[in-house]
């Protein structure tokens, strides 16, 4: 009994260790992750500079089902990864450092790389250019390459 | 009994053949994918030990169009079903068509598994530590739920949250069993009666490496014909004879560090006109919770591997990353937290778990795991003595793709 008790307590202590953490994350949320593109026919145009500190940015556009990513590079360099599970073709969340897919837990880190399986190729990268003070996603039917 | 595997092996040739040769429009696809399991568990008082190769599900997903998708997950556990012999089940664990309305939106309807809890979505064998899923996501919420019905998943990019909300069939009360609250009372899509309905919704935030989420049941379980109702103590009707399910959990990660918490509480406050009708000793209340703590042994930094595929480098396949993981979780969880007056209670429905134990995994999508459960419970209805601790020693293999 007194084992039990001590194995108690002491997940109670984690439990509000744990919450401590988790409130001071939650604290930090940022909804300027996501910015709305334009769609122009079979691309995207996304205003620069994007917002907040990145590295990814969710991409939404009226009249485009899908979700698209923009992440900076260290280099500077934008890259556009379109959020599909390359193992089912679900849609992805972002969360953390990366993006989840709810369907059976793949995950992949901003650079498309898969850091969970099942799934087993990195994420579809799409054409991008940049056009003075934008960012053009090309999502026509040709992606550049699967990254 | 030999011509089994050849004319097996005729039907997916077939099955291939027809899905090669059928005209595809640009956006129809066919994905295949699967995960399994076996386990051996030695109780280590008793000394009796057991081998089980547990489940084998094979998915099957379908894209339509860019707007419009099935998800099937065909599933069978325990290698083999026999007539008349107990053990083994095949079933549909997932069957649903998915409408993509927009990039934040979708509708799901058929057969598929409500966001309660983290287990009740994501359960693939290299997703959870231990060999066991947790005790509290199969006794308090009785994961892998699954009903019929549609559902309706969004995100809103102000706050920004994820949520979902669903209306399912209802329960079958007189299934309850004592000693699993309500999950023999789960339909699960076979001959799902819909004189019973419910809720269920969710909302989840995520920030940096951590998540959380909160989600709720509620839902009729005179899952019966009216006319059968009319002649027992219970309330029909679609919410009648209600069971109310709530839920939080949080996920945290932090360098080689993990965390996992989870709370639930089941609420069935017919519980004395539900025995009164059924007889099988239905707690008015359980609840239960876990804390987990997990320690990534080998970082993707520590084992940099030449054949690992990245993005730079776009080569075939990533699954050649290793893995390793130690952990540890406790468990509490009483399955008859409070009874009606015609209840009884059961000590050993309230229980501690311990597991302790280390998962490897030579490549990506392959999993051993090795793990300790030590669990005290109460004494039994009318026993002598106070709390009983049993120990369970458990190995395994599992596969995901």
């Amino acid at each position: 009994m007194r084992r039990r008790s001590f194995i108690a307590t002491a997940c109670i202590a984690c439990l509000g260790a744990g919450s401590g953490a988790l409130s001071a994350l939650l604290s930090s949320c940022a909804p300027e992750d996501v910015v709305t593109g334009d769609l122009e026919g079979e691309s995207i145009r996304v205003s620069l500079p994007l917002p907040g500190p990145g590295p990814a940015h969710v991409v939404r556009a009226n009249g485009y089902p899908e979700t698209i990513a923009l992440v900076t590079g260290s280099d500077g360099e934008i890259h556009a990864l379109l959020l599909r599970c390359t193992h089912a073709n679900n849609p992805l969340q972002k969360s953390g450092d990366g993006f989840s897919c709810s369907l059976h837990g793949s995950r992949f880190d901003t650079e498309g790389n898969v850091i969970h399986g099942p799934a087993s190729r990195p994420l579809r990268q799409l054409k991008t250019r940049i056009e003075g003070h934008a960012v053009v996603i090309f999502v026509g039917t040709e992606p550049t390459s699967s990254r | 009994m030999s011509a089994t595997p050849s004319r097996l092996a005729t039907i997916l040739t077939l099955i291939l053949i027809a899905t090669t040769c059928r005209a595809v429009s640009q956006d129809e696809k066919t994905t295949l994918g699967g995960y399994g399991n076996a386990v051996y568990t030695r109780q280590m008082e008793s000394g009796d030990a057991s081998v089980d190769l547990e489940r084998v599900v094979l998915f099957i997903g379908h894209t339509f169009s860019r707007k419009v998708s099935l998800v099937s997950e065909l599933e069978m556990e325990d290698a083999k079903v026999t007539g008349g012999e107990g053990g083994g089940e095949i079933a549909f664990e997932q069957a649903y068509i998915q409408f993509t309305l927009d990039a934040a939106h979708r509708v799901v309807a058929g057969l598929f598994l409500p966001r309660i809890g983290i287990l009740n979505e994501n359960h693939l064998p290299a997703s959870f530590n231990g060999n066991e899923r947790t005790q509290v996501e199969t006794y308090i919420i009785p994961s892998t739920w699954r009903e019929l019905g549609a559902g309706f998943y969004g995100e809103n990019d102000v706050l920004p949250v994820e949520y979902s909300i669903a209306l399912v069939n209802g329960l079958d009360a007189s299934a309850f069993a004592h000693g699993s609250v309500i999950r023999e009372g789960r339909f699960e899509g076979r001959n799902a009666s819909a004189e019973a309905l419910a809720l269920t919704a969710s909302i989840a935030k995520s920030s940096g490496n951590a998540r959380i989420q909160v989600s709720g049941y509620y839902g009729g379980a005179a899952g019966l014909p009216p006319a059968e109702v009319d002649t027992l103590p219970i309330h029909g009707g679609a919410f009648g004879t209600p069971v109310a399910l709530a839920e939080a959990d949080a996920q945290i990660t932090a360098g080689r560090f993990s965390l996992r918490l989870l709370g639930t509480l089941v609420s069935i406050p017919d519980a004395g006109s539900i025995n009164d009708a059924f007889h099988n000793n239905t707690p008015r209340s359980a609840r239960g919770g876990y804390f987990e703590a997990a320690y990534n042994l080998i970082f993707p930094s520590d084992a940099p591997d030449a054949n690992v595929e990245t993005a730079n480098t776009g080569n075939a396949y990533a699954a050649t990353a290793k893995g390793a993981t130690a952990f540890i979780r406790y468990e509490r969880l009483d399955m008859n937290a409070s009874l009606p007056a015609n209840g009884v209670r059961d000590g050993t429905l309230d229980q501690h778990h311990l597991v302790a134990g280390a998962s490897y995994s030579p490549l990506r999508d392959i999993v051993i795991k090795a793990d300790v459960r030590f669990q005290w419970t109460g004494a039994p209805p009318g026993g002598s003595g106070g709390e009983q601790e049993t120990t369970f020693l458990t190995l395994g293999i599992g596969f995901e793709y």
